[in-house]
């Protein structure tokens, strides 16, 4: 196989902060090659500078041999080479084709071909076996298949080396699995991929060769076939990370009781239908499901943000289906929800005014004629950012401009520090490094420790087999099946969640 | 630098650049731009009666700069300042010439109760309808502020035309409601303490309150503001009314202390210059505070520039109009380059 990229010594400095030091990597034609490591390790940077996003600060980037030196994307996607992002990047309302023609048309004299760009779209899209009505509008799509239209957009510009920075980050099980075919027709059909991830399962599963990368260096490069998942968790963290085991402590008061609860999604459909459940004291529940069962609804509901149809909830004895959501969280629950940064953070805001939602209203901070205490406000950020090693500036820094992790850290640390009675966490793992990974479960199962109660969300089995004392699956709004920890069959959860019952 | 500073440094490097560039226009009428200026901050600030002017003229425009900036900095779009302040100026002015006797530290009293009480109602109308039904309230507003100019014209056609000549006024309202001046030579008078009130309520909501911090939040991500607790409608309801409340006190202080009467033409487009005022500041009620002055000082000191120089006013205009293009410009001028700089380091 031949060369089809190669960094020799790219380094990029962001301020004081090196980003990516002295990277050396090669990348074959025709190869899937993953590069992984935590957030922050510098990958999304490191193809950023291939993607001519940003200019490198020392070292040389060559393409089939050429040395580059882009300054845009443009030059980037003229040499063939396409990126899909974190965040997509389409016009809402426009349809599919349009979204994938848009900047080059298909024209006939000065009419926009409409026919002709369908067509040509069509024919991508089966193709690669991408299933995807065309008409279909943007923002009626779920994200799943909103990433096949950038995709789309990509293969429409006859992109060659295609990026993908952390695709499956915001898919679903199923969906990644589609995605994962896909990339494999795009290698056989002579492309090669560069696919970024901190999911070691993925990387087994998907490639080639392995890059991991660690504090902005690559430290090496490896052929799939040799890795073991404990060698390369290893690697990347810098350090071992132990598998939590949970010890089930004797239950406590009932702390959530949920009875028939019916709930509509967004679409006007039910989406929880009469489910029934409890959560105690000292006692992690977990939720398992494929994303889309009625979990978002059923938080949502639990949290107050979502009106329910019918069915009671009761906290700590008290009814609180009609409660607001502050009066909820005066009554001491957490919830850390499922979309970090739609739901849980402003990106816009400041560091300090994130931190202190939900904190408002206690007495530390708001005094008489309703007056904010923004000086103690703003020593408890102080705090929280030592404490939960948030990188940042300041705490008036904006968390947008902070990094996935420490965005997902600004939300655990606000929750964490409430003094809570029932820990609603959902997904917690989506979109989370290993090491953050291991905090957080950390921090769930200490809280199960001093006695408060969990209610853990997740369509990752794994963590719901390792974390919760009792497990339920819900599929379709409903509970499917139900077992405790102790006795649970992997084989019949995995049935259940699929909607099969054994 | 903090993002406040950076802003702030911005808007005054605009108005400066605006300056600079009236400054060469002024050559088109031969004078010295130096002597221009000069003339303009005499005839704003030269003495104490041109300052009350100054004063006189920045009190409705600070005040429905802090009603666009308050809702603004809540995310709910109230473009209805204008028919608010038309409705508020007219049923005060309607009390005024309607009922005689009442005692004036009372009628004074009351004609601020009720033409806030009006300028709110006309606001919470839109946010009600807005929270409860979803419907856009830009759309409504500006379909309110129709309403509300149409029907008070209508009235000093009709029901409530003067008796004392010229057309499209009220007649003028009981002496016990005035708000007297303090100078004959200028229109300030002692409604402008109720202003400073006003102004002051506003920046601790804004600034200090517990309230403002909410209602920022509700604008930069509402989704976020719902899951930490903040009661999402009433404050938007909230934010609509003080909004209202605020074009309310404008246009009673206009009736109650300027003028003493309604008229037709009674808000040439204050609301308007208020809006384009508290973008430009970014809802910072602080900064609402200094442009509204500086726009004060330009206006005012323009009409002794037509009258001495010979330059139109409408220069000043131009120079202020220049100064938001600027401002707009600059921010994204900055963004870019901030974050260039982020990425050289």
């Amino acid at each position: 196989m031949s060369e089809i990229i190669r960094f020799n010594g790219v380094s990029k400095k962001f301020g004081k902060v090196v980003a990516v030091n002295s990277v050396d990597l090669s990348i074959e034609n025709g190869e899937i090659h993953s590069i992984i490591g935590e957030n922050g390790a510098g990958k999304t940077t490191l193809m950023r500078l291939l993607y001519g996003m940003y200019k490198p600060n020392s070292g040389k980037i060559f393409v089939r041999g050429k040395e580059v030196n882009f300054s845009s994307p443009k030059d980037a996607i003229d040499n063939e080479i396409g990126m899909v992002h974190q965040n997509f990047m389409l016009i809402d309302d426009f349809t599919v084709y349009e979204n994938v023609v848009l900047g080059s048309e298909p024209h006939h004299l000065i009419y926009f071909d409409r026919e002709k760009a369908k067509r040509k779209v069509e024919k991508l899209a089966k193709a690669y076996n991408i299933e995807i009505d065309v008409n279909d509008f943007i923002d009626s799509l779920s994200v799943g298949f909103q990433q096949k239209v950038e995709i789309l957009k990509l293969l429409y510009r006859n992109a060659e080396i295609l990026i993908f920075d952390e695709p499956t980050a915001v898919l679903t099980y199923q969906e990644s699995k589609a995605l994962f075919d896909t990339i494999r027709k795009f290698k056989a059909a002579g492309k090669t991929v560069i696919f970024i991830s901190h999911k070691l399962k993925e990387v087994k599963e998907i490639s080639d060769r392995v890059s991991v990368m660690r504090n902005g260096k690559l430290l090496d490069t490896l052929k799939n076939e040799n890795l073991s998942e404990v060698e390369l968790s290893k690697m990347i963290a810098g350090r071992e990370i132990k598998n939590l085991t949970t010890v089930s402590l004797k239950k406590g008061e009932t702390i959530l009781e949920i009875d028939n609860l019916t709930a509509m999604g967004d679409k006007g459909i039910p989406a929880v239908k009469g489910l029934s459940l409890n959560v105690s004291r000292g006692e992690v529940l977990g939720i398992a499901g494929v994303v889309g069962n009625g979990q978002s609804e059923l938080e949502e509901a639990i949290a107050g943000m979502r009106k329910i149809t019918s069915g009671q909830i009761k906290f700590k004895g008290i009814d609180i289906t009609k409660m607001s959501v502050r009066k909820r969280r005066e009554l001491g629950m957490g919830y850390i929800p499922e979309d970090r940064i739609r739901t849980g953070l402003a990106p816009l805001a400041s560091i300090l005014e994130n931190i202190i939602m939900g904190h408002q209203n206690e007495k530390e901070f708001s005094a008489r004629l309703d007056f904010m205490r923004r000086r103690r406000a703003k020593r408890f950020a102080n705090r929280l950012v030592n404490e939960y090693k948030i990188v940042c500036k300041s705490i008036d820094e904006q968390v947008g401009t902070l990094s996935g992790g420490n965005m997902q850290k600004v939300v655990i640390a606000r929750e964490f520090a409430h003094d809570v009675d029932l820990l609603v966490v959902s997904q917690p793992t989506r979109g989370v490094d290993v090491g953050g990974i291991e905090f957080i479960h950390k921090g769930i199962l200490a809280m199960k420790k001093s006695g408060k109660a969990v209610l853990l969300i997740s369509s990752d089995l794994d963590e719901i087999l390792q974390l919760s004392d009792r497990i339920i699956v819900m599929y379709e709004g409903q509970i499917v099946h139900s077992t405790s920890a102790k006795n649970a069959d992997v084989q019949k959860i995995g049935l259940a969640m699929l909607g099969m019952r054994s | 630098m903090s993002e406040k500073y950076r802003r702030f440094l911005i808007v005054v490097i605009s108005f400066l650049l605006a300056l600079v560039v009236g400054g060469l226009l002024m050559l088109f009428y031969k004078v010295s731009p130096i002597d221009g200026y000069k003339i303009m901050i005499l005839g704003a600030l030269g003495n104490k009666y041109m300052i009350y002017s100054t004063f006189a003229r920045m009190v409705p425009i600070i005040l429905t700069g802090l009603a666009v900036a308050i809702s603004f900095h809540a995310g709910i779009w109230n473009i209805g300042a204008q028919g608010q302040l038309y409705l508020a100026a007219f049923v005060v002015a309607a009390m005024g010439v309607s009922f005689h006797g009442v005692p004036t530290a009372m009628y004074l009293l009351l004609g601020v109760a009720v033409g806030i009480a009006v300028g709110g109602l006309w606001a919470w109308l839109p946010g009600y309808l807005r929270v409860k039904y979803n419907v856009n309230e830009v759309v409504l507003t500006i379909m309110l502020n129709s309403i509300a100019i149409y029907f008070t014209t209508y009235m000093t056609n009709g029901p409530f035309r003067t008796s004392q000549g010229s057309l499209g006024a009220t007649n003028v309202i009981d002496k016990g409601m005035w708000f007297r001046h303090i100078n004959p030579l200028s229109n300030l008078n002692t409604g402008v303490f109720v202003a400073i009130v006003a102004v002051a309520l506003i920046v601790y909501l804004m600034l200090f309150a517990k309230r403002g911090y909410e209602w920022k939040m509700m604008r930069l991500n509402p989704r976020f503001s719902i899951y930490g607790g903040v009661s999402f409608k009433r404050n938007m309801i909230l934010a609509m009314v003080i909004s209202g409340m605020l074009a309310g006190l404008a246009g009673t202080l206009l009736v109650m202390g300027d003028y003493h009467r309604f008229l037709n033409g009674i808000s040439p487009g204050y609301s308007w210059t208020g809006m384009i005022l508290a973008m430009m500041v970014n809802y910072d009620p602080i900064g609402v505070i200094i442009t509204s002055f500086m726009y004060a000082v330009m206006i005012s000191g323009g009409l002794k520039m037509e009258l001495i120089l010979g330059i139109p006013q409408e220069l000043v205009q131009i120079i202020f109009v220049l100064a938001v293009m600027f401002v707009t410009a600059g921010y994204s001028l900055s963004n870019k380059l901030s974050n260039r700089m982020q990425e050289e380091g």
